[in-house]
């Protein structure tokens, strides 16, 4: 079952791999025409590019490439595609079995326990091997421009990257168990998303903003323990739910 | 081999099941009949744990494989993926039996599911389901769809299992399959068993009666100056004119009838 699964995934992964290094090598490619920022700075109304945080001290830092790769990639190409990479890889997971009733061949053969951990854990595998491969990707990138990346801070997006994404893959598995057809975990999973976004806007609700925890890279202890509990509760909840549930 | 007592299910205030018991012995050809929505492929969905029952007591001896009433395989798989998946999953599953049974049918392993006509796809799923080496095979609508040749050879070879020491649990429409294959069959009416035994007993317990007055039976046909009824044969009153009744006209009745309790 481990097989099928992943190549049930493999569309959806390999869309999303070659996304992702697209992206990275555009933005190495970006890098050199970063000086024609400035230029940009002097022709544009005064106060408008300052509005949208490009300022000449940002534009100045984006030719060091830490400060380039740390806000361009992690901050935000790859860490605002992470949680809709979680929930495109989620979202069809229980439900499409459900929908097309090929559920019922999986169910007769195996345990409910061994399909639930297998649909869970197989995707999540694939969902975290690529994640971490695409965080890593600039290290060697790094060495073979001869340029210097703090690996701390590398490693600090590691964890935000692995932790957001991994809520929101646990998020959407939970509503593909739900529902008994596939748009209904995607739509309601990308309006969460969109919703605790931008509730955490509000200060007192920040910590709903995965969005700023994962381009952020900045791991407390609290938000990054208080995501892995709520993931952990999630996929309990979603095994009682699998358990229980009528095919 | 299979037990099943008392068992109920409703979805939310639908009563699909309602108190149904039979047992299934070693070697047995069991049939369950009855029209759409009578709550057959609920107590099927309930024997093999596809869903819970509300109550009632479900004990079964041994492993079973499931032909489910809808024959969904995974379409973008080729027929000998799915063979491969078989074998990974599958109970106690044969390779060659099926790989057999499909070249039989003349079924195309390199052929995707998805080009396989609603027949094939019938015939794919059965060569999978039969190459599973099991106790008790649960089989929902099983030659639903296909040719008449096809469906001897699935009845042949259904009846073949028994002869190995396998049982059978299925659901059909076609009356006459049923006749040809199942030594004892139950009849659904929503949700509700209504008649079970052996087929000839049930067949030698009624008959058709027709008469001018009401009584106690099923009514199967009503003209201008009689009424036809299926009675129980130690309920058939005297001075009537008495006819056999086929099984087709034992299903119609029990099934169309205006009572549920013979």
């Amino acid at each position: 079952m481990w097989r099928k699964e992943l190549k049930d995934l493999r569309t959806r992964t390999l869309v999303f791999l070659f996304l992702f290094v697209g992206t990275f090598i555009f933005l190495v490619v970006m890098k050199d025409y970063t000086r024609s920022l400035s230029e940009l700075l002097e022709t544009a109304p005064k106060g408008l590019l300052e509005r949208f945080g490009m300022t000449e001290e940002f534009i100045e830092k984006l030719g060091d490439w830490n400060f380039y790769v740390t806000t361009q990639w992690y901050g935000k190409n790859l860490g605002q595609f992470i949680p809709l990479f979680a929930i495109i890889v989620a979202f069809p997971l229980v439900a499409r079995e459900v929908e097309n009733q090929t559920i019922e061949l999986l169910l007769a053969r195996l345990s409910r326990k061994t399909v639930f951990f297998t649909k869970f854990s197989a995707p999540l595998i694939a969902f975290s091997i690529v994640t971490v491969a695409m965080v890593l990707l600039p290290l060697p990138v790094t060495a073979f421009l001869k340029e210097t990346l703090d690996a701390g801070t590398v490693g600090k997006y590691l964890v935000t990257h692995l932790v957001g994404g991994i809520l929101w893959y646990c998020v959407t598995f939970f509503f593909s168990i739900l529902s008994s057809d596939q748009v209904r975990p995607l739509i309601i999973s990308l309006a969460l998303l969109g919703g605790t976004t931008t509730l955490g806007i509000v200060r007192r609700l920040s910590f709903l903003n995965t969005f700023a925890y994962v381009m952020k890279g900045d791991p407390t202890f609290p938000q990054t323990l208080g995501y892995v509990l709520m993931s952990a509760l999630i996929v309990g909840l979603s095994y009682r739910i699998f358990l229980e549930k009528d095919f | 081999m299979l037990t099943v007592r008392g068992l109920k299910k409703s979805y939310g205030s639908k009563v699909a099941v309602d108190g149904v018991s039979f047992e299934i012995g070693k070697s047995e050809v069991f049939a369950i009949l009855g029209p759409n929505g009578a709550g057959k492929t609920t107590t099927l969905k309930c024997v093999l744990g596809l869903r819970r029952p509300d109550s009632g007591e479900i004990k079964l001896a041994g492993s079973f494989s499931y032909l489910p009433e809808e024959k969904n395989l995974y379409p973008y798989l080729r027929v000998k993926d799915t063979v491969d998946l078989f074998e990974r999953i599958g109970k106690n599953f044969k390779r060659e039996k099926a790989i057999s049974s499909l070249e039989k049918y003349g079924i195309d392993p390199k052929l995707k599911v998805s080009e396989l006509s609603h027949g094939m796809k019938t015939l794919t799923y059965l060569s999978l389901v039969l190459a599973e080496d099991v106790d008790l095979y649960v089989l929902d609508e099983p030659t639903w769809g296909l040719d008449p040749l096809a469906r001897s050879d699935v009845l042949n070879a259904l009846r073949s299992l028994t002869y190995e020491g396998k049982s059978v649990l299925y659901t059909s429409h076609i009356l006459s399959e049923v006749e040809k294959v199942a030594d004892r069959i139950l009849i659904m009416k929503a949700g509700k068993a209504i008649i079970q035994g052996y087929l000839d007993d049930v067949k030698a317990s009624y008959k058709l009666v027709v008469s001018e007055r009401e009584l106690d039976g099923y009514l199967l046909k009503r003209t201008k100056k009689e009424l036809i009824y299926l009675v129980r044969v130690d309920r058939i009153p005297e001075g009537v004119e008495v006819r056999d009744a086929s099984f087709e006209e034992i299903f119609e009745a029990i099934v169309r009838g205006e009572r549920d309790v013979a």
